[in-house]
């Protein structure tokens, strides 16, 4: 599975705009394959935001996000030049993780 | 009867564990801990309860929301009509002051909790999500602030149904 994530972390006049997209199945468990075989639930459970290190909060998820998840939240805190980490983890232990850089839109 | 703060995650057996230990609670300060310290606990772990629910009651229940109060603070922005229940876009927003938790609910999902996540102070209290639809259902945002669950409701009509 790759191990995708795109982070977009634009500030403009104090606010950073976050928009997150992570490749992953997020699959229900109620899909079957071509064979008519039942595909497994496989879904991101948790993604972890954290601002230069120090949590900023948690999103929890169940089966009923959206393939390849993307979404956006707006920082108060976050300046040009900080980091934002985003870690996910799914039902089978899978992780995955990014950092992006807060970049000063104009 | 009043829903006791925080008490919508205490079948959570982490938080037990962190209750038991009592951690967290003597960092922050028992004797101080607010209702949104409490939420700010419990949205660390992962609301199993919640997801494993197979109908919106039960999901509700195990959210402690039981009694929910309808309010003008919540915003919740869905299409009218959605044709692709695979990924419908969906943007959450409150006028609530302080820090609190939220939940997304669709009633007619396999699996009703979609998502929840806490608010803490310097973040907006904002989400643009794309979620699925397996049908025509009511979505719910509720919002978890100072020992009261209040909600918003949308309906939203699916052409074309995105969780098989």
């Amino acid at each position: 599975m790759s191990n995708e994530i795109r982070i977009r972390a634009a500030h403009r006049q104090g606010i950073t705009d976050l928009r997150v997209l992570i490749r992953h199945p997020m699959e229900t468990g109620n899909r079957k394959d071509s064979g008519g075989r039942n595909i497994p639930e496989h879904f991101i459970r948790t993604v972890t935001l954290r601002l230069n290190g120090v949590l900023l909060t948690r999103l929890h998820w169940g089966p009923g996000v959206s393939r390849d998840p993307l979404f956006g939240m707006r920082l108060q805190q976050a300046r040009p030049g900080d980091r934002i980490e985003v870690l996910w983890i799914d039902n089978l232990g899978n992780q995955g993780s990014e950092t992006a850089v807060v970049a000063e839109q104009k | 009867m009043p829903t006791p703060p925080a008490a919508h995650f205490d079948c959570d057996p982490i938080r037990r564990r962190l209750l038991g230990a009592g951690v967290l609670l003597a960092a922050a300060g028992w004797s101080g801990l607010s209702p949104s310290a409490a939420h700010a606990l419990a949205v660390e772990a992962w609301p199993e309860s919640a997801f494993r629910a197979r109908d919106v009651v039960t999901a509700l229940n195990e959210l402690g929301a039981n009694t929910v109060a309808d309010s003008n603070e919540l915003i919740l922005k869905t299409p009218d009509v959605a044709e692709n229940g695979g990924a419908v876009a969906i943007e959450i927003a409150s006028r609530l002051r302080e820090p609190h938790s939220i939940a997304v609910l669709v009633d007619r999902n396999p699996v009703p909790m979609v998502l929840q996540t806490h608010f803490p102070p310097g973040v907006e209290h904002f989400l643009a999500i794309r979620i699925k639809m397996a049908e025509s259902s009511k979505v719910r945002l509720l919002a978890f602030s100072g020992g009261r669950v209040l909600q918003v409701q949308r309906e939203v009509r699916v052409t074309l149904g995105g969780c098989g």
